[in-house]
């Protein structure tokens, strides 16, 4: 995103009700994205997915700047925030506004693995939540599988944890798991005896291997990979909370996985809206600009009140949780489809607007990137994972009809 | 994965095609069947050079005379009745493999070879000839970095000196499909103050072609910059009279409008078969994902789409080739809505796919997906050859008169 593309945020929506503790966070971090993340995302998307090719400066920058440490309490060394929520959800947005990648590796550092810790004992989440925090250890969790995605029940899942000795012996396959390149440990969903259990793995012991890195679409800085268990030891006290508790458990995770990427759809939106603004300003046809295209003033229209809306849901929602909701229904659902939904609707008309612009990453004669595909292509991602919108219509049909 | 199995004859039926079109179906599934969906990952996910061409599938295209769909038989052509349905139906099923080659098929045959056509008998078998046997690669140069949806003598830069017996040409041409490895290019240019249409070898000294962009699809689809520095052109590779250029341009996009609205409901057909088969697979909350009621009735509207898209494309086409040679709107109509249905169907083609939608190449097995191909492919459909906004304004002008829409 070039610095000189005008944010219409400020002009083109208004929070209500967010504390200053928020705008500070927002502060820290639209300056860490604006001067570190910006300059090194074209070339980190460029890259295919490999080890070599993680944004490894990037990873520890944020968690010197104390970004993992925002949804903890002050006791266990976190940020101690009084809307932590909120905190993460601006963080995704700020973040995302110039790489969804990056936000994403926020997402799974932090706010998943951290709230399945919350589940855990004191001793498993002290053996954990300090590197994670500081950085010092990548996590990651572990919950598809290649034949369990929305479907998670002891049947589709096949990650099983068979009692031993001293602790269990996991065997199974996960899929799409999102630093399982790089990660030290995994919070990964297993049964055990049938009951959907989850545990936390330490991924560089024997029998476990990861192969080699998804391609995908988008989101090239964000490594996912296979995770294969075979027979991996999983020590006695590496359970969290009970077996059988494992998808309570997964579903806590994501309820605060799903508030923060809906706010993720929201930068990527208000980034391809900006990016179409400043381009129809300029663009010079038919004796005018295409800003002067009453067709493009009104769909733009409609995108910017979209974005309002699907911001405002998000911040809700997360407000919600912090006042003690623990599920924030329906805005959570709610949050998370609308606002992935907004960023590919406004990434489709942004690569519209500009034309074959709009469909070139970089350019041959020059070397000229142009972001509006990149936000078309990572803009898809979201409104697949942790929790896909067809799930998230799934749980506000049944508030609306019943179970 | 194994090879999803073609609704299209269940979903659909092609009462409008004549049986001419409907035999180069026949053909060209054969071909695609056999030659270009076994090697169709590979060819939808390479990265753009000119090593990346698709030499082979070219040549093979030559050989089968596919470049001769178009032309009638004096100009080494098929000599076929119904042309544009035919080669409307080239499109269709060369972009239900790969869009990147299909295009290849519309900017060397088609766009170059439909402006030829204002030539002299003996501009006709200099470039006309070699484009149809597939011994030269042909582009349309139209585009220029800040021309593209507003094309008047104010705005193109490319500029052709008169100097007696040749033109001396100066400017810079933009996304030229074909430019890497083309010999030569029709090019729209000014010449004595008005838009015209010259036949440029890119051979020449002056010409320089840069390095092929690196896009979002299409990727076999080669595009570049192309500068004329005082490149010197025989006054005879003028196409019809100065002042004949937009004409000429207009004229072959009546050609390549259906041919990419064609393009995009072929997208749109490859993903939904793909879906479908897709989802009878998966298995989730004790059935397979074809039980969610949410995905069938979507599924039916897209049906619905790409089943009146696929009609409006050979509705005018038909019209065309019964002598109509401004099928409008039928022209707009099908160029914007099939390139739509497509955007439409393969956001929710990569949905139903869930993360494997989002995977150019798994890392597990390697495998790939075509709905993940065609998501980055279909977007550019619905900017090219006349952005749909522009397929707007003209369906709007017809609608409203040309006095009321800008």
């Amino acid at each position: 995103m070039q610095q000189s593309i005008e944010r219409t945020q400020e002009r083109m929506y208004h929070a209500l009700g967010i504390p200053q503790e928020t705008d500070e966070v927002r502060a820290l971090v639209r300056h860490f994205a604006e001067t570190e993340v910006a300059p090194q995302v074209a070339s980190m998307e460029e890259r295919p997915e490999e080890v070599a090719n993680f944004p490894t400066n990037l990873f520890h920058r944020m968690a010197q700047l104390g970004l993992y440490r925002l949804p903890f309490k002050a006791e266990e060394g976190g940020a101690g925030l009084e809307s932590p929520m909120l905190a993460s959800a601006v963080v995704m947005e700020e973040l995302a506004y110039y790489s969804n990648s990056i936000a994403i590796i926020y997402d799974c550092q932090c706010v998943l693995p951290g709230r399945v810790l919350r589940y855990a004992s004191d001793e498993l989440r002290n053996a954990y939540l300090p590197s994670l925090m500081s950085g010092e250890k990548v996590a990651c969790v572990a919950i598809t599988e290649p034949d369990a995605g929305s479907d998670l029940s002891p049947s589709s899942v096949q990650t099983v944890a068979t009692p031993v000795s001293h602790g269990w012996r996991l065997t199974g396959r996960k899929r799409f798991i999102i630093d399982a390149p790089l990660a030290d440990f995994a919070c990964v969903l297993c049964t055990i005896e049938g009951a959907l259990s989850m545990v936390v793995v330490d991924l560089k012991r024997e029998g476990i291997s990861v192969p080699p890195p998804d391609r995908k679409m988008g989101m090239h800085a964000c490594l996912t990979a296979d995770i294969v268990f075979d027979g991996a030891h999983v020590p006695p006290g590496n359970l969290v909370w009970q077996a059988g508790k494992g998808l309570r458990i997964a579903l806590g995770a994501l309820t605060c996985g799903r508030i923060v990427v809906g706010a993720s759809g929201v930068g990527m939106a208000q980034a391809a809206f900006d990016l179409s603004v400043h381009h129809m300003k300029q663009r010079k046809m038919f004796g005018g600009t295409l800003a002067a295209m009453q067709h493009w003033q009104f769909k733009f229209a409609e995108h910017a009140t979209h974005i309002a809306m699907a911001r405002d849901l998000c911040y809700k929602a997360a407000l919600r949780y912090d006042a003690g909701e623990e599920s924030p229904e329906p805005e959570t659902a709610m949050a998370k489809y609308y606002g992935t939904q907004v960023a590919g609707e406004v990434a489709r008309d942004a690569v519209q607007v500009m034309g074959g612009y709009g469909f070139a990453s970089r350019m041959g004669v020059d070397g000229t990137v142009y972001q509006a595909e990149r936000l078309f292509r990572e803009s898809k991602g979201p409104e697949i994972y942790e929790g896909s919108n067809e799930i998230q219509k799934w749980m506000i049909a049944r508030r609306m009809f019943g179970r | 994965m194994d090879q999803p199995s073609r609704l299209q004859d269940r979903l659909y039926h092609d009462w409008l095609l004549p049986e001419e079109a409907r035999d180069v179906r026949a053909e060209v599934r054969r071909f695609v069947d056999s030659e270009v969906l076994p090697v169709a990952g590979e060819l939808n996910t390479v990265v753009e050079s000119t090593a990346a061409f698709p030499r082979a599938l070219f040549e093979r295209m030559a050989e089968t005379r596919v470049f001769g769909i178009p032309f009638s038989s004096a100009d080494g052509g098929r000599g076929l009745r119904y042309p544009l349905c035919a080669a409307t139906v080239v499109m269709e099923e060369l972009a239900y493999a790969s869009d990147g080659l299909a295009t290849i098929f519309d900017d060397h045959c088609v766009l170059p070879g439909v402006a030829l056509l204002n030539g002299s008998e003996g501009l006709r078998r200099r470039y006309l000839t070699p484009l149809v046997d597939g011994s030269a690669v042909a582009c349309m140069a139209i585009t220029e970095p800040d021309a593209g949806s507003d094309l008047r003598p104010e705005t193109v830069t490319t500029r052709a000196e008169s100097c007696g017996d040749h033109f001396v040409l100066n400017g810079h041409k933009r996304f030229i499909t074909n430019a890497p490895v083309g010999n030569f290019m029709t090019t729209l240019c000014v010449a004595d103050g008005a838009l015209s249409m010259v036949v440029v070898d890119l051979h020449t000294d002056g010409v320089t072609v840069g390095p092929p962009d690196l896009k979002t699809g299409n990727r076999v689809q080669l595009t570049a910059d192309v500068w004329l520095q005082d490149v010197r052109v025989p006054r005879e590779n003028l196409l019809g009279a100065p002042g004949d250029g937009l004409r000429i341009a207009l004229a072959a996009l009546t050609w390549g409008r259906v041919l990419v609205g064609a393009s995009g409901v072929a997208m749109a057909q490859a993903a939904l078969d793909e879906c479908v088969h897709f989802m009878r697979r998966r298995e989730m909350f004790g059935g397979t994902l074809s039980d969610s009621q949410y995905w069938q009735f979507r599924l039916a509207e897209r049906a619905t789409q790409i089943g009146i898209a696929r009609d409006l494309c050979y509705k005018a086409a038909l019209r065309y080739d019964d002598g109509v040679r401004a099928p409008e709107p039928e022209l707009a109509m099908a160029k914007y809505y099939g390139t739509q249905v497509a955007g439409d169907m393969a956001r929710d083609a990569v949905q139903v796919f869930g993360g494997l939608g989002f995977i150019t190449r798994l890392g597990a097995d390697g495998s790939t997906f075509r709905v993940e191909q065609i998501y980055r492919d279909c977007k550019v459909a619905e900017i090219y050859e006349g952005a749909n906004e522009i397929q707007k304004r003209v369906i709007a002008r017809l609608a409203f008169g040309r006095e009321n829409v800008r």
